[in-house]
């Protein structure tokens, strides 16, 4: 039986979650953060079973990374929902609980008898998949490149389950709060669609507000009007996102420090401007109608162009960090799990399998309590591995 | 002229007003046929020459790739820019530095 840790701040709360991918993401944060979660699944086991990738390559419904990954920490219940004997467990297993969690059409009324529990349902448009609330969202139309002749593309992951789970904990979390103020727990329903939405930073208040119709970018935030390109490629070959270009005259000063430690000043011919730059105390958009001060702002992009051109992507984030510019090197999300930052945090942690005697790396929580602390629970567990809990 | 970065040079002969952005060395930097001068110098008064008076748009940036030449027009006039008497080709546009 799977070892499940519950020392995170949500300790003594317990879940009763319905296994669906949409909120799985909302139930496995839960866990991390202390609560005892229960996912119900069928007798067959969850659909998310069976999604690959699997370990080995073998497929099988306890072999699913997709699993194993949206569900450490939880423990396992098999239920036949259709059967009035296993709809009675059901009913007393959420009994037991402070919270029920569920997606999609499932009516969470019946369960509403005890004033004391919260229910919390992620809606959505059905059938559903990640790729098509992200795009009837909002959010893929302004993600893709500076050509739009290319189609919008979308972001790899579940990312609209997540959003949609995310809110989902919020709503729960305040729903907790509430109960510790009046005793009373209240039904949350969030709306997966508006919830990804909400994430379309200036896409969507950019409209109701002024009008504006934005449009994707090459790496960079979608815009109504074209930015600066800000992935450079470096000496490695490697990309680097310099970020936003700096306005502070400190910056323009750290600035010309950076190219200093790299011991390309004096190469650098741009670095006149930057020099300009360190009289200014900002540079504000109104300052931009002047010429000059847009030659100033584009050496900063230039100096980056020229120090990419010698060092390594690492090298430039490292440095460029350093001297308090921002910059991020662009990882493949498995580079990040080797980053030298991630793990003198400690955020990698190793799960062991007791099950297959193995132990798999996984990416940690986030959060760090100094109280309480959170931790990834055990391994995912096996269909209705713990079944005793409904009997 | 002895050019570089960040210099300011004006016309001899008309209002223009530039900046050297990129490029060093002796160049024959000339603004409506004439040798541009250090930013603060009287004009002469001589007259544009004929063939350079096509005019600089403020804003703009004219450039001579081969010699690595790139000046910012701070302050627009009638003469135009040459080196020596090959005129000095203004660039496209760049886009102008955004937030974000």
């Amino acid at each position: 039986v799977s070892d499940v840790v519950t020392s995170g701040p949500l300790q003594g709360i317990r879940v009763i979650e319905l296994a669906n991918e949409i909120s799985s993401w909302a139930g496995r944060v839960l866990a991390d953060l202390g609560a005892d979660v229960i996912v119900v699944e069928p007798p067959a086991g969850a659909l998310q079973r069976t999604q690959g990738p699997f370990l080995d390559d073998i497929a099988g419904v306890e072999r699913s990374l997709s699993w194993w990954y949206y569900n450490t920490g939880k423990r396992s219940v098999a239920l036949d929902l259709g059967t009035a004997s296993d709809g009675a467990a059901l009913e007393r297993l959420v009994a037991s609980a402070d919270v029920l969690l569920t997606a999609g059409a499932v009516d969470v009324s019946r369960f509403r008898t005890d004033p004391s529990l919260i229910t919390v349902s992620v809606d959505h448009p059905e059938p559903l998949t990640d790729l098509t609330l992200l795009a009837a969202g909002g959010p893929v139309w302004m993600c893709g490149y500076d050509d739009h002749s290319v189609p919008p593309i979308r972001g790899g992951g579940n990312q609209g389950f997540h959003i949609a789970s995310h809110w989902a904990v919020i709503g729960l979390l305040v729903a907790l709060l509430q109960r510790e103020l009046n005793g009373e727990g209240q039904h949350v329903d969030v709306s997966a669609l508006a919830a990804v939405n909400v994430t379309t930073e200036v896409g969507t208040y950019g409209y109701l507000s002024s009008g504006l119709e934005v449009w994707r970018q090459t790496g960079r935030h979608a815009g109504a009007a074209a930015s600066m390109p800000t992935q450079i490629r470096c000496a490695d070959g490697r990309y680097i996102n310099a970020g936003i270009l700096v306005r502070r005259g400190p910056e323009f000063a750290q600035m010309l420090r950076w190219i200093e430690s790299h011991g390309l000043r004096a190469e650098f011919e741009g670095a006149v401007f930057l020099e300009m730059g360190t009289e200014y105390e900002v540079v504000r958009s109104a300052d931009l109608l002047d010429p000059v001060v847009q030659q100033i702002m584009m050496s900063v992009r230039d100096a980056q162009q020229f120090v990419a051109s010698r060092v390594s992507a690492y090298d430039f984030f490292v440095s460029a960090q350093q001297h308090g510019l921002a910059a991020g090197v662009i990882y493949s999300p498995d580079e990040v799990l080797d980053d030298p930052h991630f793990l003198a945090r400690n955020w990698p942690v190793e799960i062991h399998h007791d099950d297959l005697d193995r132990s798999f790396t996984y990416p940690g929580v986030p959060i760090r309590f100094t109280g309480t602390p959170a931790a990834v629970g055990g391994r995912a567990p096996r269909i209705g591995e713990h079944q005793f809990l409904a009997e | 002229m002895e050019l570089k970065a960040g210099q300011r040079l004006k016309s001899a002969v008309c209002a223009t007003e530039m900046m050297v952005v990129k490029g060093k060395g002796d160049i024959d930097l000339r603004c409506g046929g004439h040798s541009v001068v250090a930013h603060g110098t009287d004009a002469s008064g001589e007259p544009i020459a004929d063939g350079f008076d096509t005019g600089t748009q403020m804003g703009k940036r004219y450039a001579d790739d081969d010699l690595g030449l790139e000046v910012l027009v701070t302050k627009a006039g009638k003469g135009s820019l040459s080196i020596g008497d090959a005129p000095l080709l203004q660039k496209d546009a760049k886009p102008l530095p955004s937030s974000d």
